[in-house]
């Protein structure tokens, strides 16, 4: 990617942070689910 | 800093504007340079305005009333009275002249034009919700007043205080402000205000060009300038650049704002907003787990408290225990214990009686 | 217990103190509500375009959020860290916070200036650089969240026994969802600020600014479910079961003693914010005596007070300290928002809010009292209804 600015950057940036922080909530959401599946009770 | 050496640094930073083929704005360091990939935008229009060359005579503030459509002004533009007091922009003005001095209105020689700066990192635009300003790689940062919300926040962040409402308009108001004769900009033409300046206050270029005639002016009137080029750095920089022969604080602009970009004051807060989203998870699930633990291991504990009472004192007395205990989950560790020992004194009678 | 079903059931009559009131208030409300969408923001504030912000922000928004913080505070106690004592303060705790958020996005259809255009953030244009953008995606989300933790309780009113199960089952998640929501948007609220430096006085000034709304959230939220606590033991003490009634010296008790904690560690990091900053010199002015009478008046003495009223046992110290806290939230909140704001400007062109403009606030206010008082009358939140009984 090229930027002419700061804010150019920041846009870009932040866009897929907020995308990704959906990602890693749902899977950590998921990872947990998987990781205790097996135990008893 | 001392003249002579503000004249060396003037040297070596001419030099520098001089062999720059790319950025002015990221290789001064104005934005960031650690940043890779950020070219600043030497190119983009600026304006340069002589604050020594300004004769107050408002024909600004009229040229960008009529070119921007704006409503009647409350007082003509030739009348002086206005400079009684200090004026800021508002909905129906994008640009104002004050005076400085505190000579009779209008018999002055120091005035200012205050518009937007229309800042290489705008704190306008970083601050909103909806990016309805954006900073175009012409110069001008511009505003879109179809999606605007009117939070305001724009406002709030203006280090300039230049954005203004239209707090009258009861259903659809929006922000106003200077959009560098955008719509000219675009045909390669000089803003309305720029263009009618009786007096060549202002010179409009680009930003590289700008800054060198500003740097050319000073160095070469030393006696005349201040030695500093306001809007070269403030806040990251900004498109319209300021020379002055009277300090920048005596014509009402701050000297106290800093090089760095507003947007970079949020970005160590925001930056750690992903931290949480990925890391809060990890903490809180973890707690959880551990009292979870802590109260399995409680229960069991309990569990083979009451059958060995069981086997002691009976099922009876187990019955009861174990029923009591379940029910007093809200209750504390002393309240538990003190009905363990009523039960166990009272199996203890009860055996006692039998055995009688 | 037993009577939980049959309140006001013909015996209460309709003219009462409260009702009288909050019935003018309404009506005041509507009225103010016609100015505000005719006549523009400009017929019912005093905000003008260098005080683009006014009470309704520092109040309505600021303040809102951070008192409805016992949502997030009460929940992770009992459910995250297994503080199952604190059990029967969850319900009223989180309809408080639904309630609160729901107000807060109410009262900012008033604030801003095309409210039909509010979601357009979050669905139609993304500025994801701005910080306000962070607090209006968590408010949204966490106004859900609160939503479905609250959800329950009308269930249960309504015997949805099959959906209400649903529900139960995400209590953790939503727990979990809702602590990193009020974590990243009750700092964020302080983070609004850190975009101002020169418009901001250097005391209230610091690049721990969220950090200091986020905890002091913390401990505003345990106060105001102590402070709430006192009121519903006056006026609904006949719908409490016997969980709520010998779970509330709990709660009172481990609040009181958690909120003193926090709030020491509070007054250090502020501490350090004049460490670090050298804002030294400020504290012989005027700024610097508002600062020390926050610090030292609405910090450290309810910290004090509430160690007392734990050591001491005395449940009547902690309640009217949980008072003094809340007010010192709002203290610190409007003077983040228009003492140290603007600071720098000559005083005539600073800003006071208007009657009217307060009137809008204590009409939200009581749009929020009736709600509760119409929620907590029928749904079951001060007592387990019989049908579920500790089934969660
Ligand atoms: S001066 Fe203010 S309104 Fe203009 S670009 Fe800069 S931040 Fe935006
Ligand atoms: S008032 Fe409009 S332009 Fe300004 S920040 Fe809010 S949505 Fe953006
Ligand atoms: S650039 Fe255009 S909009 Fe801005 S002050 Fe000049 S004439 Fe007005």
């Amino acid at each position: 990617m090229e930027f002419y600015t700061m804010l150019e950057f920041d846009i870009f940036t932040k866009n897929w942070a907020y995308i990704f922080m959906g990602v890693a909530v749902i899977t950590m959401l998921g990872w947990w689910l998987f990781l205790t599946g097996q135990d008893e009770e | 800093m001392n003249r002579r050496k503000f004249l060396g640094a003037m040297g070596v930073a001419g030099l520098g504007v001089a062999g720059a083929e790319k950025v002015l704005a990221a290789e001064d360091g104005v934005t960031g340079a650690s940043v890779k990939d950020v070219k600043g935008l030497p190119d983009s229009y600026a304006v340069l305005f002589d604050v020594t060359r300004c004769i107050g005579c408002r024909q600004c503030e009229d040229a960008c009333n009529y070119e921007q459509h704006l409503p009647e002004p409350d007082v003509d533009f030739f009348d002086t009275g206005v400079f009684q007091q200090i004026r800021r922009t508002d909905w129906k003005t994008y640009t104002v002249v004050n005076q400085y001095d505190d000579k009779p209105p209008g018999a002055g020689d120091l005035y200012r034009k205050i518009q937007c700066m229309h800042c290489l990192e705008p704190a306008c635009a970083h601050s909103c919700f909806v990016k309805a300003f954006a900073k175009r790689h012409d110069g001008a940062v511009t505003y879109d007043p179809n999606v605007c919300v009117g939070c305001r926040y724009c406002m709030m962040a203006c280090p300039f205080n230049i954005p203004a409402y239209e707090y009258h308009i009861a259903l659809d108001p929006l922000v106003t402000k200077c959009t560098f004769c955008e719509h000219r900009l675009k045909d390669d033409r000089e803003p309305a205000c720029v263009e009618i300046c009786p007096t060549g206050a202002m010179y409009f270029s680009t930003r590289e060009e700008v800054l060198k005639e500003a740097r050319v002016r000073v160095v070469n009137n030393p006696d005349k300038y201040q030695s500093h080029i306001y809007g070269e750095h403030e806040m990251g920089g900004t498109n319209w650049i300021y020379i002055s022969g009277v300090p920048f604080e005596d014509v009402g602009m701050r000297m106290d704002l800093g090089t760095r970009a507003a947007g970079d004051y949020t970005s160590g807060a925001l930056g750690g907003v992903p931290l949480i989203a990925s890391f809060w998870p990890v903490l809180l699930v973890g707690a959880y787990a551990i009292s979870k633990r802590r109260e399995k291991i409680a229960k069991e504990e309990r569990d083979s408290f009451v059958s060995q009472i069981i086997a002691e004192a009976g099922p009876e007395a187990g019955r009861r225990l174990a029923e009591r205990l379940s029910r007093s989950e809200t209750l504390d560790k002393a309240a538990i214990e003190e009905e363990v020992r009523k039960a166990l004194n009272e199996a203890a009678a009860k055996t006692e009686r039998e055995d009688h | 217990m037993s009577n939980h079903n049959h309140h006001d059931t013909g015996q209460s009559p309709w003219i009462t103190p409260f009702n009288v009131i909050a019935g003018l208030i309404v009506l005041m409300g509507i009225y103010l509500t016609y100015l505000r969408f005719t006549g523009g923001l400009a017929a019912v504030t005093n905000l003008d375009d260098y005080y683009p912000w006014g009470i309704w922000i520092s109040f309505d928004l600021l303040c809102g959020v951070a008192l409805a913080a016992g949502g997030y505070t009460t929940a992770a106690a009992c459910y995250i860290f297994g503080i199952k004592k604190y059990h029967a303060a969850v319900r009223p705790a989180v309809l408080t916070a639904f309630l609160g958020y729901a107000l807060v996005v109410f009262a900012l259809h008033y604030d801003v200036g095309q409210p039909w255009r509010l979601a357009y953030p979050i669905f139609v244009q993304q500025g994801t650089t701005s910080v306000l953008f962070e607090v209006g995606l968590c408010v949204f989300l966490y106004l859900t969240v609160l939503f479905l933790e609250w959800l329950p309780a009308p269930l249960e009113w309504l015997k949805l026994k099959r959906v209400r199960n649903i529900v139960i089952k995400l209590t953790l998640v939503l727990t979990v969802f809702g602590v990193i929501l009020s974590t990243m948007h009750q700092s964020s609220l302080g983070a609004l600020y850190l975009i101002l430096p020169s418009k901001m006085h250097p005391l209230w000034f610091s690049s721990h600014l969220p950090i200091y709304f986020f905890v002091s959230s913390m401990f505003a939220g345990l106060s105001m479910v102590i402070f709430e606590s006192t009121l519903s033991h006056r006026y609904y003490h006949n719908k409490m079961d016997k969980e709520h009634l010998e779970g509330t010296p709990h709660v009172t008790f481990g609040f009181a003693k958690a909120a003193a904690w926090i709030m020491a560690g509070y007054f250090f990091i502020k501490l350090f914010g004049v460490v670090l900053n050298d804002n030294w010199g400020y504290l012989p002015t005027f700024y610097g005596f508002i600062f020390s009478l926050e610090m030292l008046g609405f910090v450290a003495l309810p910290a004090f007070l509430y160690a007392k009223g734990v050591r001491d046992k005395n449940v009547k110290l902690i309640k009217w300290t949980a008072v003094l806290a809340v007010f010192g939230i709002i203290f610190n909140r409007f003077n983040v928002s228009l003492v140290a704001y603007n600071y720098h400007l000559p005083s005539e062109l600073k800003y006071f809010p208007a009657l009217a403009e307060i009137g809008v606030t204590i009409f939200v206010v009581t749009v929020g009292l009736i709600l509760f008082k119409l929620i907590s009358t029928r749904m079951p939140i001060f007592y387990e209804h019989p049908d579920f009984k500790g089934s969660h």
